[in-house]
């Protein structure tokens, strides 16, 4: 069974759901604490969401220390599938195993609404499993979602096909009124040149079980299991 | 508010550090790197070490 880690920090939130998730999906969802250097053998990584250790001095910024944090770079370096949703985003970025960073919404509002996201490169654990131009829904919850990185990485993330999701219209259209808190280019999610590494700041986890709402997030974390099944089988 | 002649206003983070050193190059580098490394993110965040004062203990 496809082992799934999920690493708790001080102040995570979403952890919970996102084991929950994984379990809901056929994985094996693995408890990883923020002080674990070991991975314990897992096939892919979540960073969750939350608030970690407050987000006092900056979103991601102190978890950045935190000891699995070498763990998980080893791990992305030697290709393993690593995924930063909401503050775990916030994570990779200041972690530098992803480019930019997230700032305050455009809006200056905290910003909890469902939103729609459309897939824009197949090249990701998200994404290998879904086809480009796919519409999904998911929730978005965050203070801090406006994804900003200079002209420089910005114009090597649009020019290499580093975006993984931009917020869109229910039709698919990219305009600036489907986008919730500002972000360049309406991107919600991006991953690094290997394809290994991905964030975003919707909530997948948040969005399986049909029972609860919209499941823009299954097929998501399907192709996360079933990459990484193809990654173990080959 | 009739608080006239105001063009711009910005809001920062100011960070009183103490550090022990040597002398006050080696504080300043350690409180340069400290700023580099943790306290900003130069992505986003542009940071000044204002001034240092010497406690002499």
């Amino acid at each position: 069974m496809t082992k799934v880690g999920v690493v708790t920090f001080p102040g995570s939130l979403d952890d919970g759901d996102a084991r929950e998730a994984i379990r809901f999906l056929g994985g094996e969802p693995v408890r990883l604490w923020h002080k674990d250097a070991d991975l314990q053998d897992v096939d892919a990584v979540i960073l969750p969401g939350g608030f970690s250790f407050g987000d006092y001095l900056r979103t991601g910024a102190i978890a950045r220390f935190s000891p699995v944090m070498q763990g998980i770079r080893r791990f992305a370096e030697a290709g393993g599938p690593v995924v930063g949703i909401c503050n775990g985003f916030q994570i990779l970025c200041e972690s530098h195993l992803l480019p930019g960073a997230l700032i305050r919404n455009r809006s200056l509002r905290f910003v909890c609404r469902w939103v729609d996201i459309r897939v824009e490169s197949p090249v990701s654990p998200l994404t290998a499993g879904v086809k480009t131009g796919t519409v999904l829904r998911v929730p978005v919850k965050h203070g801090e979602g406006q994804f900003v990185a200079s002209v420089e990485d910005l114009a090597r993330i649009e020019g290499a096909e580093l975006v993984a999701f931009r917020y869109c219209a229910p039709d698919g259209s990219v305009d600036e009124v489907a986008n919730p808190n500002g972000s360049a280019g309406s991107i919600a999610g991006i991953r690094n040149e290997r394809g290994n590494v991905v964030g975003l700041m919707p909530h997948p986890e948040h969005a399986v079980d049909p029972d609860l709402g919209p499941v823009g997030g299954e097929p998501l974390l399907v192709s996360l299991l079933e990459h990484c099944m193809a990654r173990a089988g080959s | 508010m009739g608080f006239a002649g105001v063009e711009d206003v910005r809001v920062g983070k100011h960070i009183e550090l103490t550090i022990e050193a040597d002398d006050e190059a080696a504080a300043l580098d350690s409180v340069r790197r400290i700023a580099e490394q943790v306290l900003s993110n130069p992505v986003i965040e542009e940071y000044r070490i204002l001034e240092s004062e010497a406690t002499g203990r």
